[in-house]
Formats: C-alpha cells, sequence, structure tokens
C-alpha cells in the first residue's frame, strides 16, 4: 500500500489544500511528500463525489512558474502555459478515488482550484453533470488506485445516478466472532476488527470483513490462518450481502424488534454460496439499527474449500491436536447508523467474472497433467487452480494472474485426482469449471524435470537460472563434472547447500540437481572461467539503511564531541558480519535501550560534574543562554546534522530548566543525556533523499544528503564524529558534488586515525584481532611471552598493511610477496632479526616473511598450541584470501574416527610421524574427502614451513624435516577441474607470490574493503542476516560492479587510488529501499 | 441457619477426589489405609507448588560420550565433578544434536538451529520461556555469554520476536541493569519519562521516512521504547531497582578476558540466581563459548604439563603423542580442559540449590555435538538438575534429539499450554 506522507505545510511553504466540503463534485487532497526549494514532489488524490466516470481528466492552474518534470501512477500529464491536466484510465464510481505523483520546479501556492472533466470540484453534487470522456474499456484496474475503484459495481446504478447509502456499518461498536474447537472439547473464541457494511437506498445490506484482521489471541495461530486457512495474500476478503426490507426497517418504531431470515450470498475463500442467517433487527433510535444474529451462522469447512487448510494448521501445532472442527459457528452484532450525505455511497463488491470454460486436463508421462481452459471473462484478476487428491480435500495448487489459460502440474504420487479453475476479481470468485478428472497410475520421476525443479527453487538465487554464477563468490556451476568430481559436487550439495539451509536437499534430490545441470548446461564446451562480470547498469544503488554505532565509534564520538576521560564500558555488544564488527543489521530491543539509557546518563552525569567544558563555554553561568547555546551549537554536533523546529523544541524545553524544577544544569544534563541515547545519535543515517535534477537516478532513488555523506566520510575514514570542516561543508551542501567529497577524503586519508582503521580492518579480516584465543604450549616453547607478543604482531600487521595502501606508488602484489616486514624490538628478539630494539617499529628487508600470508601473526594465530594447523590455516587463506568460503565440518562427518584413531595408534604415537602426516591420517576417512583431499590439505601443507608461534622452520618439535610442498588446487573457483588447475609451492613465501597474481585474490581484498565500509555486502546475497536474506540479483549485482571498479582502480592504479574511491562508488551515494523478505 | 462456607472446603474435597480417581486408588483402599490418604494428601500439595523457573546452560562441541554418560554419584571422567551434586541431577543420554524442523544436525556454525526452529524467526527456547513463565516480569529473561566468537553466526543466538534477543557480555552490566544504582526515585522516574518521549518522537519520524526494512527495525526500536515508557508508568521508583530485593551489594568488578571465564561465570550464575530470588525473571542463558569452544582455562595441566590449548583444540589433539597418567590416552588434553567447564556446571547447581531455588528451578545444561573430536551428533552431554526433575538419576532416550529436551523441560514448566510456546517437539522424554 502506498504512504501518503504528511509534511507540514508551512514548513515547505506550500498551501495545503485540504478536502472541500462533501457535498462537492470531487474532493482534492495536494500534498507535498518532499520539498526541496528549487523542486517538490507532490501526491494528487481525488474523490469523485458524483456519478461514475470513465478515463477521467483532472486539471487545474498554477499562479506561479511551476513546471512539470516527472510524474507516474497517471496515464499522462501535460501542460500547456500554467495550466496542468491528468488523464486516468478506467472508471471511477461514485465515492471512488483515483491518485497520482508529479514532480514540479518552482513550486509555488497550490492551486485554488480542482476541474473534474471540466467542471470545479467545488460544484455541489447534482447541480451539474460531469461530461463523460470517450469511453474505453479498461483492460486491466492499475494497482495504485484506491481499492474503492471497481468495473462494475454490484448493485447496478443506471449512469448518473448515485448509489447513496441508507445505513452505514459503525465499526467500532460492531463485532464479528467465531468459535473453533479442537481436540474434540477445547473451544476458543476469535473476531475479526476490520469490518466493513451499508445497507443501500434499496435495502441491499453488504458486509466485508477484511480477513487479515483475524484475532485469536494467538499471533501465531493468526498467522496460519491469514497464510494457510483463509489465504489473504489472494483473497483477503470476505462478503456477505443480502436484499432486506427497507421499507419495513424505516417503520420500525424505535426500541422495537424484528426477527427476520435472511437468505444472502456469502463469499468466502474463492467460494460463493448462499448462506442463511436468522437475525433479531434491532431498532435502537431513528438514526441507529443493530443486527444480531439469533442463531450462528454455521461456516462448513469443505463448502469452502477450507478443509486442507485446517488439516495443515493442525499439522504444525505441537503437541498435534487430535482434531480441529470443520465447521465454525459465527456470531455478530453489527451495527448500524443512519447516512443524511448523499454523497456517501454504499459498499460496493467487484463483480461476478465469467466462469472459465472447456477445463481439460491431459495425463501426460510421468506423473505431468498439462490443464487447459478458456479464459471467457473480461474482469478478472486472476485465476485459482485448484485440485482435490486422496485426501478429500481441495487445495491450491496455483493461483495465476489475469488472461492465464494452462497449467502443468507435476505430481509425485499415484492417484485420483480432481481439477477445477475459478476466474478471480479481487476476493470475488467465478463459478467453478466443472471438475476433470485424472487418474494418474504411474509415476516416472525424470530426474532432470525434477532436479530443473529443485534447482529453480534453491539454487538459482546464487549460482543464477544459466549456472553461470553471479560473479566471485558465487561459482558458475556450468562446468562438467565426472566421475568423483561429480560424487563430490553431490556430497557437497547434500551437506552444504543451500547456504543457510543445509540438509535440505537430501541425495536424492543433490542427484537430481546434478542430472539437470548435465543434461542442461554440460553438454557444451568448458567455458573459460572468467572472473570478470559484465556491468552495464548506470548506477549501482546501495541500500538506505539505519547503523547503529559500533562500540568503538560511540567511543571515539563522546571522546570527540566532549573530550577524553570518560571510558564507556555499559554498552550493548556489537554484531559482527563477515568477519567484521558491524551494526548494520543490528535491531534494539529492551535491554540493549536500557544500557543506552544507562550509558548517556553517566556520560551526561560526568560531563555535568565537569560544568560541561569542551561542550559549551558558559564561564559556569546555566541560565537560558546556555542551554540555547547547547541546543544550538552543540546538539548539531551530536546529532552530526542541523536540527529540525520539533527537535528544538524537544531538546530546548529539557535544557531549559522546565522539566528540572528551574534547574537549567540540571535541564542541560538532562538534554545531553537524552540526545546521546537518542536514534539521531545512536544511528548513521543512510537513507537518503530524492533528487530529480540528477536525471541519472532512477524514480525511486535516493541520494545521501549532504549531512549523510559527512557522516560517512567521518566514520569511514577517522572512525568518528564529522570535524567541523566536514560539518561546515555539509551545511553548505558541498558534500553531494563528487569533487568536494574527493578533496575531503585526501585531507581525512592523512589522519592517524585512518591509519589506525586500516589496522584495524587487516586484523578483523585476518583474526589476528582474537590472537588471544589461542593459546601456545610453554613445554614447547618454555621462555616465550606468547600474551606479550600478541599486541606486537598485530602492530606489525596494522603498520605493514597501512603503509602499503597508503603508499601511492603501492601495488597489490606487495601484499602477499612482500621482502620486508616491520617489527620492533620485542618481535625482531622472536623473530630472529638483529639490529632492532625498543618499541618503534622499523622496517626491515627479509627473505623468509613478508606480505599478510607469510606473517608471524597470521600463521600463530592459525595453528595449535604446540604445532601448526594446516587445516585452519588453509581454511583460511581460501575463506579470506580467496574468497572461496569452505564450510564447517558437517555432523556425523567423523562417524569412524575413533576406530581410525584406533587403528593408527602407534604412528599417531610414534615421535617420528610428522604434523603432515598425523593430519593425512585423521582425515582420511572418505567422508572427509570431499574437503580434505582436495581443497583443505593440499593447501595447509604447503604452509608446514611457519611454527605455530609464527616463525619459519626446516625441523618440527620433534625434530623431523618439515616438508612444505604444497598444491592449491581450483584457486579461482570450485567449478574449475581441481586437477587440471593447481598451483605447486613449497612453502608460503612461494604460495604468497601465486597469490599476488590470482584474480580471485586481487578481487578478495577490495570486496572485503567494501563490506568493512559500507556494513554490508556481495557475500550478503546469502548469509543470514536476523531473520532476512538478500535476494535481488539488482542489488547483489550492484555491490559485485561497485567491487570489480575498486579491483581495476587498485590494479591498475594502486591500493590508494582504490581507498580514495571508497567514498565517491555509486552504492555509497546512491541508495534504494531494496526489497526485505522475512525469513520466517 | 447459616450454611458454613461449603465453598472453600468443598473444592479442597473436589480436588482431592480428581487426584484420586486419577490414581486409580478405590474408595475402599482409601478408607481403609490411613497411609494411601495422607500420600495422596502429600501429592496433592506437591502438585501445587510450581516448577516455574529455568537457566539454561550452553556448553559447546560435546564431551566424549564414553567418558561422560553415566550414574550420578559414580560418573565418568568427563563428568565427575558433578558427583558432588549428584542427588539434584538427571543424566540424560541417546539425546541426537539435531534440529528436526529444518532436517539438519548440529554443530560447528550451527548453533542457531539449537536454540531456534530455524535459522530466522520465532523465538528461541529460553526467550519462549522467558516470555511465557515471566510475563510481567520486569525482566522477560536475562541471556549472558562469555567469550561468545560469533565465528560463524553474524548475530545473536537467542532471538526475541525474530530478532536478536538482548544478551549481556559483562555481568557486572547485567547485574547494573538489573539492580540499577538505586538510585530511582519518584522524581527521577518522572524526568526520565521526557527523554523516552523524545525518542518515541524521533523514531516515528525515521519510520516515515524508510522503507518496508529499515521500519521492521524501527519498529523494534519503537518497541524497546515503549516497554521502558511502559516500565517508567508503571514503577515510579522506591530508590532501589532489585524488585523485592531493595539495592543488592554490587558485583566486584574484574577484567574481562580469556584468563577470567571462570570469574565470569560465576558471577553470571550469582546474578542469575539473585535475579531469580528477587522475582525479576524467570528464565536466564548462559552461552559458554561459541559453536567452536573457542575457550581456554588458564592453569590446566595433563599430567604435570601446563595445557592451555582451547577447548575445540584439545578435542582434536588426540594427545599429540604425549603420554598420560591419566585415563583417556586420547584425550587427556580434552579431558583437562572440558572438566573445568563440568567444575563451573556443578557451581552453578550448588548456588541454586544453596539459595533455595532448585526446587522451583530447572537447570539444564546442553551441547551441540556429541563426540565434538568426531563431529558427531549422537548422545550429547545433556545434564538436567532440579525443579523435581534431577534426583541421582540416568536415562537412555535413545532416538529423541534436541528440540525434545526442549519440549520435556516446557512441559515440565508448564509452558507447553500457552499460546504462546513456540512448538519445539511433540515428544517428551523425561
Amino acid at each position: 500500500m502506498k504512504q501518503i506522507f504528511k509534511i507540514s505545510a508551512l514548513s515547505l511553504g506550500i498551501t495545503f489544500t485540504g478536502a472541500t466540503a462533501a457535498a462537492d463534485l470531487c474532493n482534492v487532497t495536494y500534498q507535498a511528500q518532499s520539498n526541496w526549494g528549487s523542486g517538490a514532489q507532490l501526491q494528487v488524490t481525488v474523490v469523485n463525489n458524483g456519478s461514475s466516470i470513465n478515463n477521467p481528466t483532472l486539471s487545474w492552474s498554477y499562479s506561479g512558474s511551476e513546471s512539470l518534470v516527472s510524474f507516474w501512477n497517471a496515464s499522462s500529464v501535460t501542460q500547456s502555459g500554467k495550466i496542468f491536466t491528468v488523464i486516468e484510465n478506467g472508471s471511477v464510481s461514485t465515492g471512488g478515488s483515483f491518485d497520482f505523483n508529479i514532480i514540479i520546479n518552482n513550486p509555488g501556492a497550490a492551486p485554488s482550484d480542482f476541474l473534474l472533466n471540466g467542471v470545479s470540484c467545488k460544484t455541489p453534487v447534482g447541480t451539474g453533470s460531469v461530461a463523460s470522456s470517450s469511453v474505453q474499456t479498461a483492460s486491466s484496474i492499475k494497482s495504485s488506485v484506491s481499492s474503492s475503484k471497481s468495473s462494475t459495481p454490484n448493485s447496478s446504478s443506471s449512469a448518473g445516478t448515485t448509489n447513496t447509502a441508507a445505513w452505514i456499518l459503525d465499526d467500532s461498536t460492531s463485532m464479528l466472532n467465531m468459535v473453533t474447537v479442537k481436540k474434540e472439547h477445547v473451544a476458543e473464541i476469535g473476531g475479526f476488527s476490520q469490518l466493513k457494511g451499508s445497507v443501500d437506498k434499496n435495502g441491499l445490506a453488504t458486509l466485508q470483513v477484511d480477513l487479515n484482521s483475524v484475532d485469536t489471541l494467538n499471533a501465531t495461530r493468526d498467522s496460519r490462518i491469514r497464510e494457510f486457512l483463509f489465504e489473504t495474500s489472494l483473497l483477503p476478503h470476505l462478503y456477505y450481502s443480502v436484499q432486506l426490507n427497507l421499507a419495513e426497517i424505516n417503520a420500525m418504531q424505535a426500541g422495537s424488534t424484528s426477527i427476520q431470515t435472511l437468505n444472502g450470498s456469502l463469499i468466502l475463500h474463492g467460494v460463493n454460496t448462499t448462506t442463511p442467517a436468522q437475525v433479531l433487527i434491532t431498532k435502537l433510535n431513528n438514526g441507529k439499527i443493530s443486527v444480531t444474529s439469533l442463531k450462528p451462522v454455521l461456516i462448513s469447512a469443505p463448502l469452502f474449500d477450507l478443509k486442507w487448510g485446517i488439516e495443515y494448521i493442525r499439522s504444525l501445532v505441537s503437541p498435534i491436536p487430535s482434531s480441529i472442527g470443520h465447521t465454525v459457528p459465527i456470531y455478530f452484532n453489527l451495527n448500524f447508523a443512519a447516512n443524511s450525505n448523499p454523497a456517501v455511497a454504499a459498499l460496493n463488491i467487484p463483480s461476478i467474472p465469467t466462469t472459465p470454460v472447456n477445463l481439460n486436463a491431459t495425463n501426460n508421462s510421468g506423473g505431468m497433467v498439462t490443464l487447459t481452459w478458456a479464459d471467457v471473462s473480461n474482469n478478472e484478476t486472476g485465476f485459482i487452480v485448484r485440485r482435490k487428491d486422496n485426501t478429500g480435500y481441495w487445495s491450491k495448487i496455483q493461483n495465476l494472474s489475469s488472461n492465464q489459460i494452462m497449467l502443468e502440474d507435476l505430481l509425485s504420487n499415484t492417484g485420483t485426482y480432481d481439477y477445477k479453475v475459478i476466474a478471480l476479481n479481487g476476493s470475488v470468485p467465478s463459478s467453478p469449471t466443472p471438475i476433470v478428472t485424472v487418474i494418474v497410475d504411474n509415476i516416472t520421476i525424470d530426474p532432470v524435470i525434477t532436479g530443473k525443479t529443485h534447482y529453480q527453487a534453491m539454487c538459482t538465487g546464487c549460482h543464477g537460472a544459466d549456472a553461470k554464477g553471479l560473479g566471485g563468490a558465487f561459482p558458475a556451476l556450468n562446468v562438467k563434472r565426472e566421475g568423483a568430481l561429480r560424487e563430490s559436487m553431490i556430497n557437497t550439495i547434500v551437506a552444504t547447500m543451500p547456504k543457510g539451509a543445509a540438509g535440505t536437499c537430501d541425495r536424492e534430490c543433490a542427484e537430481t540437481i546434478v542430472a539437470y545441470l548435465d543434461a542442461t548446461f554440460w553438454q557444451e564446451p568448458t567455458p573459460v572461467y572468467n572472473e570478470e562480470i559484465s556491468c552495464t547498469a548506470p548506477v549501482n544503488y546501495g541500500a538506505r539503511q539505519l547503523r547503529f554505532l559500533t562500540r568503538e565509534e560511540y567511543q571515539n564520538s563522546i571522546n570527540s564531541l566532549l573530550g577524553s576521560g570518560f571510558i564507556v564500558d555499559s554498552l550493548p555488544g556489537d554484531s559482527m558480519l563477515g568477519h567484521f564488527i558491524s551494526n548494520t543489521q543490528r535491531v534494539m530491543n529492551s535491554g540493549a535501550y536500557e544500557q543506552y539509557l544507562l550509558t548517556s546518563e553517566k556520560i551526561a552525569k560526568w560531563s555535568a560534574d565537569r560544568n560541561f567544558s569542551g561542550v559549551v563555554n558558559c564561564n559556569n553561568n546555566f541560565n537560558q543562554d546556555c542551554a540555547n547555546k547547547l541546543i544550538n551549537e552543540f546538539a548539531p554536533r551530536i546529532f552530526r546534522r542541523s536540527l529540525d523546529n520539533q527537535e528544538k523544541l524537544t531538546y530546548t524545553s529539557m535544557a531549559n530548566g522546565s522539566k528540572t524544577n528551574g534547574d537549567v544544569k540540571a535541564g542541560m544534563q538532562l538534554a545531553l543525556e537524552a540526545m546521546l541515547a537518542a536514534p539521531q545519535f545512536l544511528y548513521r543515517h543512510e537513507v537518503g533523499e530524492r533528487n530529480p535534477a540528477n536525471t541519472a537516478l532512477a524514480s525511486d532513488a535516493y541520494q545521501l544528503t549532504a549531512y549523510e555523506m559527512a557522516t560517512w566520510l567521518a566514520y569511514t575514514y577517522t572512525n568518528t564524529t564529522p570535524d567541523a570542516q566536514l560539518l561546515s561543508k555539509a551545511a553548505s551542501g558541498a558534500l553531494v558534488q563528487e569533487n568536494e567529497i574527493t578533496t575531503e577524503i585526501t585531507r581525512l586519508m592523512q589522519s592517524t586515525a585512518f591509519k589506525e582503521k586500516l589496522g584495524t580492518f587487516v586484523n578483523s579480516w585476518l583474526a589476528t584481532d582474537s590472537l588471544n584465543n589461542v593459546a601456545k604450549d610453554p613445554g614447547t616453547y618454555p621462555t616465550l611471552d606468547f600474551n606479550a607478543l600478541i599486541p606486537h604482531m598485530q602492530q606489525e600487521l596494522a603498520v605493514f598493511f597501512s603503509d602499503l595502501m597508503l603508499d601511492p606508488n603501492g601495488k597489490f602484489e606487495t601484499l602477499y610477496n612482500a621482502d620486508y616486514t616491520y617489527v620492533n624490538g620485542p618481535l625482531a628478539q622472536h623473530y630472529g632479526i638483529n639490529g632492532v630494539s625498543g618499541n618503534q617499529f622499523v622496517r626491515v628487508a627479509t627473505t623468509n616473511r613478508g606480505g599478510i600470508l607469510a606473517n608471524g601473526g597470521f600463521m600463530s594465530r592459525w595453528a595449535d598450541a604446540i604445532e601448526p594447523s594446516p587445516i585452519r590455516r588453509a581454511v583460511r587463506v581460501r575463506g579470506r584470501m580467496l574468497c572461496q568460503d569452505v564450510q564447517d565440518p558437517p555432523a556425523n562427518v567423523g562417524i569412524g574416527r575413533e576406530q581410525l584413531l584406533e587403528i593408527h595408534k602407534q604412528e599417531l604415537a610414534n615421535p617420528m610421524t610428522t604434523n603432515k602426516r598425523r593430519f593425512e591420517l585423521v582425515t582420511s576417512l572418505e567422508s572427509c574427502k570431499t574437503c580434505h583431499e582436495y581443497i583443505i590439505n593440499p593447501l595447509g601443507f604447503g604452509l608446514e614451513d611457519f611454527d605455530s608461534v609464527g616463525n619459519p622452520r626446516t625441523i618440527d618439535t620433534k625434530g623431523n624435516a618439515v616438508n612444505a610442498s604444497g598444491t592449491l588446487y581450483a584457486p579461482q573457483a570450485w567449478s574449475n577441474n581441481f586437477a587440471s588447475t593447481a598451483y605447486s609451492f613449497v612453502g608460503a613465501k612461494e604460495l604468497g607470490d601465486t597469490m599476488a597474481t590470482l584474480p580471485t585474490a586481487q578481487r578478495c581484498l577490495p570486496q572485503n574493503l567494501f563490506r568493512y565500509t559500507t556494513g554490508i555486502g556481495v557475500e550478503d546475497g546469502w548469509q543470514q542476516h536476523g531473520d532476512y536474506v538478500l535476494v535481488d540479483e539488482a542489488e547483489i549485482k550492484a555491490y559485485a560492479c561497485d567491487v570489480q571498479d575498486l579491483k581495476h582502480t587498485m590494479m591498475e592504479q594502486s591500493p590508494r587510488k582504490m581507498l580514495e574511491q571508497l567514498g565517491v562508488l555509486d552504492t555509497v551515494r546512491y541508495r534504494k529501499a531494496w526489497a526485505r523478505p522475512t525469513n520466517m | 441457619m447459616k450454611k458454613p462456607n461449603i465453598d472453600q472446603f468443598d473444592k479442597k474435597r473436589r480436588d482431592l477426589i480428581k487426584l484420586i480417581s486419577a490414581a486409580g486408588i478405590s474408595k475402599g483402599l482409601l478408607r481403609a489405609s490411613p497411609l494411601v490418604s495422607a500420600m495422596m494428601y502429600s501429592r496433592m500439595a506437591e502438585a501445587q507448588s510450581s516448577v516455574d523457573k529455568i537457566v539454561t546452560l550452553y556448553i559447546g562441541n560435546g564431551a566424549l560420550p564414553e567418558m561422560w554418560h553415566g550414574q550420578p554419584g559414580n560418573l565418568p571422567p568427563f563428568s565427575a565433578p558433578l558427583n558432588e551434586v549428584a542427588d539434584n541431577i538427571l543424566m540424560v543420554d541417546g539425546v541426537q544434536a539435531r534440529n528436526p524442523h529444518v532436517g539438519q544436525n548440529l554443530g560447528h556454525g550451527i548453533i542457531k538451529l539449537l536454540m531456534n526452529k530455524g535459522w530466522g524467526g520465532g523465538e528461541s527456547f529460553d526467550v519462549n520461556m522467558g516470555r511465557i513463565l515471566g510475563a510481567g516480569k520486569r525482566h522477560a529473561y536475562l541471556i549472558g555469554n562469555i567469550h561468545q566468537n560469533f565465528n560463524n553466526q553474524t548475530n545473536g543466538v537467542s532471538r526475541d520476536s525474530g530478532n536478536d534477543a538482548h544478551t549481556y557480555q559483562n555481568p557486572m552490566t547485567m547485574f547494573e541493569a538489573i539492580f540499577g544504582a538505586g538510585t530511582a526515585t519518584p522524581a527521577t522516574t518522572n524526568v526520565k519519562k521526557h527523554i523516552v518521549d523524545g525518542h518515541l518522537e524521533a523514531v516515528k519520524a525515521l519510520q516515515s521516512k524508510l522503507g518496508q526494512d529499515e521500519k521492521i527495525r524501527l519498529d523494534a526500536h519503537l518497541t524497546a521504547i515503549e516497554e521502558k515508557a511502559n516500565q517508567l508508568a508503571s514503577d515510579p521508583g522506591t530508590g532501589g531497582g532489585g524488585g523485592s530485593c531493595g539495592s543488592p551489594a554490587a558485583l566486584g568488578a574484574f577484567p574481562l578476558n580469556m584468563g577470567t571465564i571462570r570469574e565470569q561465570f560465576r558471577a553470571f550464575t550469582d546474578v542469575f540466581a539473585l535475579a531469580m530470588k528477587c522475582n525479576l525473571t524467570n528464565s536466564a542463558m548462559l552461552y559458554f563459548g561459541d559453536d567452536n569452544a573457542e575457550l581456554s582455562f588458564s592453569g590446566v595441566k595433563v599430567g604435570n604439563d601446563a595445557y592451555n590449548g582451547t577447548m575445540h583444540t584439545a578435542a582434536h589433539d588426540h594427545n599429540n603423542g604425549r603420554k598420560s597418567n591419566s585415563c583417556c590416552d586420547q584425550y587427556p588434553q580434552w579431558l583437562a580442559q572440558r572438566s573445568e567447564a563440568t567444575k563451573l556446571q556443578a557451581y552453578m547447581i550448588k548456588k541454586f540449590r544453596d539459595e533455595g531455588l532448585l526446587s522451583s528451578t530447572i537447570v539444564a545444561q546442553v551441547s551441540d555435538a556429541g563426540n565434538g573430536d568426531a563431529h558427531d551428533a549422537a548422545r550429547v552431554p545433556i545434564v538436567i538438575a532440579g525443579g523435581g526433575v534431577g534426583n541421582r538419576r540416568s536415562i537412555n532416550a535413545s532416538g529423541a534429539n534436541s528440540h525434545d529436551v526442549w519440549h520435556s523441560l516446557a512441559v515440565k514448566l508448564g509452558a507447553n499450554e500457552s499460546g504462546r510456546y513456540q512448538g519445539f517437539s511433540n515428544k517428551t522424554i523425561f
């Protein structure tokens, strides 16, 4: 449903034209959704109070110099001089409405009048007729038009007359309840809260129930009732219409009653049937009547095709109830008020579509049934196809859009099946077609067809409908595999796919998927792997988002705003996004809010105790001027933008002492406390605003404002709140221009904070920030104080990485093949490097270490207490440096391990058994080979030349010679034939030389940097994010394309240039509200 | 003549008759045997007292099953520290670490499926129990974690209405959040309302600007603010934040690092016990490490040698060719590290027992693996203490899975009858 944004008219300088009198020809609501001075976006809604009209034309005239920029939700909008003319398609009945949006330049005063089909809206109804435009048959009703627009009203009224309501339902005092029974004896009451109804002047009573408003006091049950029982996404309404004797009702004396037996039409769940109801009508007074059920109206589930839904819901309940009743009594009390306004129309039910004809079912081989029918209606919004199987329940197998005439139904069991097709106009069904019956006695599972179904359901999102992958992180599957590799693929699917829901596809499922891939994609010659993806979109859009400050960002912001000295130690914990701390998707909850309040309270008290030193300078004179200073000068720094009027009012009323018994200082403390826990401070806003002046942007795109860019740049490059220069440039609007953004980036990259941020990045990326997770065996390293060494190892990486990244002449390859490193005294001593002492880090030339791979910190992190861990090292090289995620070992993969250990007990205990041999033995189970044979072990074994405390070695801890021969298989993508694409190497330095040349490694750094800085990334197309999964391919593609851009810049220019480019990426500056389906 | 007030006595009589009938005891036997009738009264009295609190403890990476499962009082090495609370525990064998709803065994990277029915949405077991048992309590649930590295999970494990449930990483902060500084008064509480009102206003303004996605997050933000507003409205502040306990003495502060994981565990345990004793919550959850068991106890020895590898490393260590004079030639390192965790588990049970809470509180320890070295899901180490369940027994729940454990606990707590119950399973195993 579209939303109408109501913005204070005064603040926008546009006169808000409210609804004219209800008895006028039309009510026009003309609202500005946003106004940026030189332009405005408007939403116009027109309610037609006159007779029904086709293809209405609305026109108006401006007094100023407004000009049309663009429009949507209208058939046409034209401008001639000062006159705007809008034409809508379709008909609009009495009481119906239509709306549209336009963007104009130079917005001024709102129009004083509107003309509908040439007649002023201010014309009282009945004093003039509306000239109809030429009649065109509307082929469909636009979804943007309000629901009251319909084709032919059910209660037909001749053209030009209004179907006025005689009585209108008072939904605030009416109720409709149902009683359900489970376990034979347990009765539960539920109800519906959204009711509409009327009685027209001819006595036709119509009731509409919004089935989404079901309430059984159990949210889970309500949700299931909506989804599985009523299927409200397709059939949201129940209708009941019945002819009343209006004359008799009107003649009733106030206080009298009348019992009537009604036989009305009940429309529910795609079935329209006559349903009796015995009611007591009470004339409360001349203006009010009450209609109450004397006997319950019995809803029979079989009659309304509801049995399947009931039984399905029953199967979901735990413990499963013995039964849920199939007959539901309905009780109601409906109160109506007399209507005296002739412009108020009676409720209309959409017209009944014509039943499809000639339904035919063909039983093809293998259990595929083909249904065909003829579409003879011209007002259907869609079709529903229902099937009854041996359970005896009718269930929907498919709902189709309008004009459809065929459906294929793939059955998996033999049996007798009945089919029927129903046309729908909204929730109003046609009669069903005559039932056709198919007897299926032979099901042959065609693995290719079944595999296709599975692939489309579970694999397309990541691997593409064409199996070509989505670039980089989502491998192509269109490469032929045979023999062991084919088996390996099946095993991988069973054990690990689909990502985030491993275990969903069993072996049979996996085999059919592979059969489908083979039949469809593997018959062609093997394509050459291409790391590059095609990026043709004019703009890559990021996501509109709010990002909670991390704890570090919060602390740094407090330091910047209030001065150092307060240690923030009671904030909620941070969340992780892949390898990085990121609160992009963190959700506030009560506990976290409590902690934010507690923290801000402490900070505000601390500041107040220091007389707000560093916040406002009032010479300890805490009066109104001082309070105003806090709000006018300091608050914008907290919120990182200027305050709007409401915010000024809110916080001024705190700061001025009016909430603290006149104590201004206490008031200022209160205001500070409030602001430091406010969403304006806690969230980094990346929301954006429309910018129609930028014609390159899509109509639904947003551009970050100057203030939002200031915030983004500040936290990305300095890890704290924007400084004065950034805020100043934001205030002037400069930071929406690329050259200004670039200038600021250049400035900010010179800061110490940025170097520190790069250090944080690399240590997070490689997980060396948690080096303290790994203990080293004092028996093996008796003189080593590893804990003391940890910060030095981390600093080595930080200095090396930031120095390389910031070097204008830096090269990507150096990241892996550097022949130098940085050490201080303690580290040099550990590494056995002479000539370095003290705590200062200096650059030293090396031959056996250098880069981020042949690095003490990385090698120590991924090692055990005594010996290295080839498995952990290999998994991290693939996952973190090549962006090839290796799944955790699935449960039960090691069954048989104990026997294995027993068999090899002697060899394992033999001191001459090397670490490599030990790992070969313990991963030799057949079930382990899927991952260990090619992906993990050969790579990890090549890194045995570094011990578990980060030093190169040729002898292991037991005195055996180290063999560091290794092989890197499939460095580009899993889809490659492992055996044919392999790099042999000996030791970490040689592997580093290879890594420097790999396109996957070259892409992996910018991919991680992107994710680190934006809080979202290419990987998030499959990864669980709280409770949703990104599924929009366009969004993932946008991120992948910007990452590719960064890679090109890094390789063609320098890593430094890549860092400069971050702040001007499309996905940073331009945003969309990408869809986020919930994952329930 | 007025009739005596028979209703009160009549109800008790009717209840007793129902109980007797359900027990299958004839009237004749009842008349003949004072012992039987006394027993029935006692049973009825017992049935009236409720088990309405739960503490859930997660210790990852399982244990060595053949060295864990056994009879309380005579437990094998991995679980031996629990012998000192043998009278209070039920050892559960035979459970498979598996989520039946997704159809997946648990293990590294899959801890979410232990606590939740699926990858997204809904409420985790601990939160669900808290929301049901502790409806109206100041803290619906309390969750602590010690050194959760979230290795493969980008967000939290416990979920509340589909979103991450709030988790404390610092027991001191949890204590402060629960019991406050004892400075809340009606005056300060009144002033706080203005803060909350301002935040409400701001979140609503944000909602009007944003699309559906961030709206969902902002709805959660709104809910958090509204809950605080309701709390302020209903609790004017009495100078103490501790419910029925006033303002208990604050915890002593200590640094949070790998070297203090024992202190952290005890601190969380103490806070849980105090919060339950003060009637502030009915559900507490403690994650001891993540799903890679990257916890390491300091000061641990294998034989005469110090060993400080993580529990995960220790599980895969296979003695590394070292000699050991203890049992388990293959896993002395794992035994050494895992036992430390078991000792802390015993501490938790003893704490609740000593505070008089164990009869009304179930303390349930679970894991995400059976044999952690083999990544095997069978025979998860599960111990249930208190709540009338733990009573020096052991059972073999062969064929059961992790969610059957949840359901069994829910039934004991009476939570399964609630409309809010998530329906983890329909099978009880104890």
